[in-house]
């Protein structure tokens, strides 16, 4: 049976990785809090105990958690990859594998594990670098202007969302220096849809509406935007409206210092006024001088 | 003020208005000698400004536009017929006929004034004849004045200085 040294293999490569980075992996299962962690244990044990298929159904049904971190997705993949392979499932464990190196790209092989298995992972690996990566794709349905003091939850679709990958939306009020952000994150049942809440505190209500910029990033690991909506310097718009309706929704009268032509007509007349004043200030007056001269005695 | 305002200001101010005539003004008799009118081919008029500080001691004996008590600015800004500003206006004696002609200029209203009328030689270096120094506390006003100038003070000899005073 050709799958026996195979599966042989594995089980001393995946042991042996365990082996070679004892404060990685095994701390981490049980120190690993929130979604999926517990069922990531009861994994755990099973594939210690050799029940793969067991294993198998454990761990694709903690992917169907939602809000599952990075972390635990990694651990998951690996024991998925691993028992797929003691199944004889090889292109099962190369998709388990391929997840796994999105999250983790650097992940190799302790150099003490067989060479069979080590050339078999580094087939896995150049396959995945000479796959077609998919694109990542986000749909975003611009928000609507809104009341304040209530929260704004923002939809979105994101295809081909690699490991590791999540999105991002970040908003600021208009004129703010910085941003603020809170993650997508996937709803259940819906693999491909996210949301975002923006909290209520986030856009208090006033009386003169405002307005909120915003845009929606989906970013790898390193921080590389992968897709989005908008950007910070070109950011989309919504506006949470006054608490004086009437005022906030009637465009208000300008002002009228507003108005240029107030300014022209002022500044010319103060103009005319200075040039006056500096005239009539510099200006000398004169008299006629006359002066007669006589001289007695003449004609 | 920005600093397009300010160079205009400081232009409007550098240049000045217009000189605005107003009526009234003075009007001024000089009693001349038959004697004194023959030598004399010029009759300059300056007024200046003070009458305390050029009393009429400093201002005789000498040609006035060398008195270094004088300074520049003491003179009243006068106006030919033609405008133009001077220290000093001439009027050339009608060898025939000098009585009763008229010297008409404009000068800057002011009170506080001295008159100070030179006569000038005929020769061709002119010469200071006499000259005639009169208190003018009122000045030239808006308001005519009317005012008999002191007699000219006849000079003998003659004294050797050039009195002609320049714009």
């Amino acid at each position: 049976m050709r799958l026996a040294p195979l599966v042989v293999s594995a089980a001393l490569l995946f042991g042996g990785v365990a082996h070679a980075f004892p404060g990685s992996w095994p701390p981490l299962l049980l120190t690993a809090a929130g979604p999926g962690s517990a069922q990531l244990q009861r994994a755990q044990r099973l594939v210690d105990a050799g029940e793969f298929e067991a294993a198998v159904t454990q761990l694709q049904a903690i992917l169907d958690e939602p809000d599952l971190t990075d972390a635990l997705l990694v651990e998951v993949y690996r024991l998925l990859g691993l028992s797929r392979l003691y199944l004889g499932d090889e292109e099962g464990a190369r998709a388990a594998y391929e997840k796994l190196l999105q999250a983790q790209p650097d992940f190799t092989l302790p150099a003490s594990s067989p060479p069979k298995i080590q050339q078999l992972y580094a087939r896995i690996r150049q396959d995945i670098r000479r796959r077609r990566v998919l694109p990542v794709t986000l749909r975003f349905e611009p928000l609507s202007d809104t009341r304040g003091d209530a929260a704004v939850v923002a939809q979105a679709r994101i295809d081909a969302l690699p490991l590791g990958a999540r999105g991002k939306l970040f908003h600021r009020r208009m004129g703010g220096q910085s941003y603020s952000s809170v993650d997508f994150s996937r709803v259940r049942d819906q693999p491909e849809h996210f949301s975002a809440t923006l909290p209520a505190y986030a856009i208090p209500s006033e009386e003169r509406a405002y307005d909120v910029e915003y845009y929606v990033e989906v970013v790898d690991a390193a921080q590389r935007r992968l897709a989005g909506s908008g950007d910070a310097y070109s950011p989309l718009t919504f506006r949470v409206l006054g608490s004086r309706a009437a005022v906030a929704d009637k465009p208000s009268e300008p002002a009228w210092y507003a108005n240029p032509w107030v300014w022209a007509v002022g500044g010319a007349v103060a103009t005319g006024a200075v040039v006056g004043t500096v005239l009539v200030a510099t200006s000398r007056q004169t008299g006629q001088v006359t002066v007669t001269i006589t001289v007695p005695g003449g004609p | 003020m920005n600093r397009r305002s300010l160079l205009v200001s400081v232009l409007l101010l550098a240049c000045g208005g217009p000189d605005q005539p107003v009526g009234g003004g003075l009007d001024f008799s000089l009693s001349l000698a038959p004697a004194a009118a023959e030598d004399t081919a010029l009759l300059q008029v300056a007024l200046l400004k003070g009458i305390a500080a050029h009393p009429c001691e400093t201002l005789v004996d000498q040609c006035l536009g060398a008195n270094p008590s004088v300074p520049r600015d003491h003179y009243v800004r006068l106006y030919d017929a033609t405008g133009v500003e001077r220290r000093a206006i001439r009027i050339p004696l009608g060898a025939e006929a000098p009585s009763g002609q008229e010297l008409v200029f404009r000068a800057e209203v002011g009170t506080d004034y001295r008159v100070v009328v030179e006569a000038i030689s005929t020769d061709a270096v002119p010469r200071l004849v006499g000259t005639s120094c009169t208190p003018l506390p009122e000045g030239v006003r808006q308001s005519g004045t009317r005012l008999p100038a002191n007699p000219l003070v006849i000079y003998s000899p003659y004294i050797a200085c050039d009195p002609r005073i320049d714009p």
